[in-house]
């Protein structure tokens, strides 16, 4: 069994931002292990397998110009956020404010 | 075309939970080759000034600022757009259980499930409230509530259909299909929304034509990977009534191996929540209007607020994809998995050069009760069949072929080459004229 254990979920969850009830927590701790477990069976894919082809359509990947067809009005943009400002989203301050020691 | 039933039911009931949204004024605006008929859709495809929540409270009080390329065309075409159809949160899970809005239940039987992840499209369908849905089939999610519920759906081309204003998942597996009791109504609505769309470069060149294909002159293959599987008696035996057909009307069948069948369903369970867990990063109360502006609240500690509205399977799959992706595992896992999607295409394109079209049972269990599946991968394993095809990129399609002793439907499928959804749907209509499995209607 792949061993994940209790704190490197809790890491994970940092990294997805994420926050678990007690319940979930217990849930994922026991559960997570598990699946882990499951999808390890690819790894007995031999890295003989190992193929360049990633596409799943049979045709190269196109790059065209992105060329703006439609757009959103300052309004509809505004409906879309939670705080809106001057024409701007409000959001909070990325860092905390200094404070003197 | 027009949904009698639909126009019988006023007001609609939804017994069922089939509808979110149930205040929605239905839509018809342009004129054409979909005219009368009423089509409902899954909560995670955009549909100007509608609210859509892909089934999660993260979304809630989200109302769509355009429409998605497929709902431009359905417009188009004259099609009524009924309502939105309840899911699995974000398209996470296979019985409609995981919807922050309550389960759907399956019309033919509410203890059971209807599938997923688009059980409500499935049931909205079955209940005779639509003549026709779109769903969105990532791993099996059109095929596999198609079979549980009754129904034909199919699962087109990746790139066939533009996912533009789709709710991504897993966006190099999404795709969006129609689904409805007849194959002919799958067609008339695939060929609308079929086609290239320069707002999603995943599209390519496509017109759909119908054929008729001579089934004498096909040959199926059974892949061995998939019915060598643990299989219910009584779908293997509804299964072999679609086979029956095509060996009485003059189609060869052989048997056929694709190796990759037996590593697609742990490797889409690595692909899936590695590109979830990217797409849903962008649910960080901010935009998409969730969350409440807080006096001295830091960033970060608003989108940890944030994000604790999202339900524990699309919690869990995020933090998997997390562990996939994370340094020291991406080998093991995210790349591994990508060899065996490359596998994957590659031994369905080497099987169609033997065979014209691959035949399995659509699920290998029959429908299952609410709360029968509480393993995360005991759940997960409800894919088995239908995953194989989007890792290859291929069409499927699930067509009704009977029901169990306990009244419940069961779903046989048929996979082809890139592109071959003429041949899908020319067997599939074919098969119907001669049988009524797709006339069956569940008792309400």
């Amino acid at each position: 069994m792949s061993a994940i254990s209790a704190e490197e979920i809790k890491h994970l969850a940092t990294l997805a931002r994420l926050t678990f009830s007690e319940t979930e927590e217990a849930q994922l701790t026991s559960q997570l292990p598990h699946i882990i477990e499951f999808v390890d069976q690819v790894s007995k894919i031999s890295k003989n397998e190992k193929s360049e082809e990633t596409l799943v359509v049979d045709q190269a990947e196109l790059r065209d110009d992105e060329i703006s067809s439609q757009n959103l009005t300052s309004e509809e943009l505004s409906n879309l956020s939670p705080a809106w400002r001057e024409s701007q989203v409000e959001v909070p301050g990325v860092f905390n404010e200094r404070t003197d020691d | 075309m027009k949904c009698q039933e639909c126009l019988t039911k006023e007001p609609m009931t939804d017994q069922f939970n089939v509808f979110l949204h149930p205040d929605l004024l239905p839509i018809t605006e342009g004129e054409g080759e979909l005219s009368g008929v009423e089509i409902a859709i899954k909560d995670n495809i955009l549909v100007k000034n509608w609210p859509a929540t892909a089934s999660s409270k993260i979304l809630e009080g989200f109302i769509s600022p355009y429409d998605a390329t497929v709902i431009t065309k359905l417009k188009k075409a004259g099609a009524t757009l009924i309502g939105k159809t309840n899911l699995d949160e974000f398209a996470m899970g296979s019985s409609t259980e995981n919807s922050a809005f309550g389960p759907t239940k399956n019309p033919w039987n509410p203890e059971y499930v209807p599938g997923g992840s688009s059980g409500g499209s499935a049931a909205a369908v079955a209940a005779g409230y639509a003549a026709a849905s779109l769903g969105t089939d990532t791993g099996g999610s059109i095929r596999q509530p198609a079979s549980f519920c009754g129904l034909t759906g199919l699962k087109p081309t990746y790139g066939s259909v533009s996912r533009y204003g789709l709710i991504a998942l897993a966006s190099s597996l999404d795709v969006i299909g129609p689904m409805a009791y007849d194959a002919e109504t799958v067609e008339r609505i695939y060929q609308v929304i079929a086609g290239k769309d320069s707002n999603d470069q995943t599209t390519f060149d496509y017109t759909y034509k119908a054929k008729n294909a001579k089934i004498s002159e096909l040959k199926i293959g059974l892949p061995k990977e998939l019915w060598d599987l643990e299989i219910d008696p009584e779908v293997k035996k509804a299964t072999t009534e679609l086979m029956n057909f095509l060996k009485d009307e003059g189609a060869k069948f052989v048997d056929i191996s694709l190796p990759s069948i037996e590593f697609a369903l742990p490797a889409y369970y690595i692909i899936l929540p590695a590109e979830a867990s990217s797409n849903l990063s962008r649910y960080d109360g901010i935009r998409f209007r969730q969350s409440v502006k807080k006096e001295g609240q830091s960033l970060i500690d608003r989108y940890f607020e944030t994000r604790a509205l999202f339900g524990s399977e699309v919690k869990r799959r995020i933090l998997l994809g997390t562990f996939v992706l994370s340094v020291g595992h991406y080998d093991s896992y995210y790349q591994a998995a990508m060899n065996v999607k490359a596998m994957a295409e590659k031994d369905h394109r080497q099987a169609f050069e033997k065979v014209d079209l691959l035949l399995s049972p659509t699920t290998p269990t029959l429908p299952f009760k609410f709360g029968a599946r509480k393993d995360p991968v005991e759940m997960y394993k409800s894919d088995l069949m239908t995953v194989a095809a989007n890792l290859a990129g291929v069409p499927g399609i699930s067509l009704p072929c009977g029901l169990s002793k306990s009244g419940l439907p069961i779903g046989a499928q048929l996979i082809a080459g890139h592109n071959k959804e003429d041949l899908l749907l020319s067997v599939a209509k074919q098969f119907q004229l001669k049988t009524s499995y797709h006339k069956e209607r569940p008792k309400l």
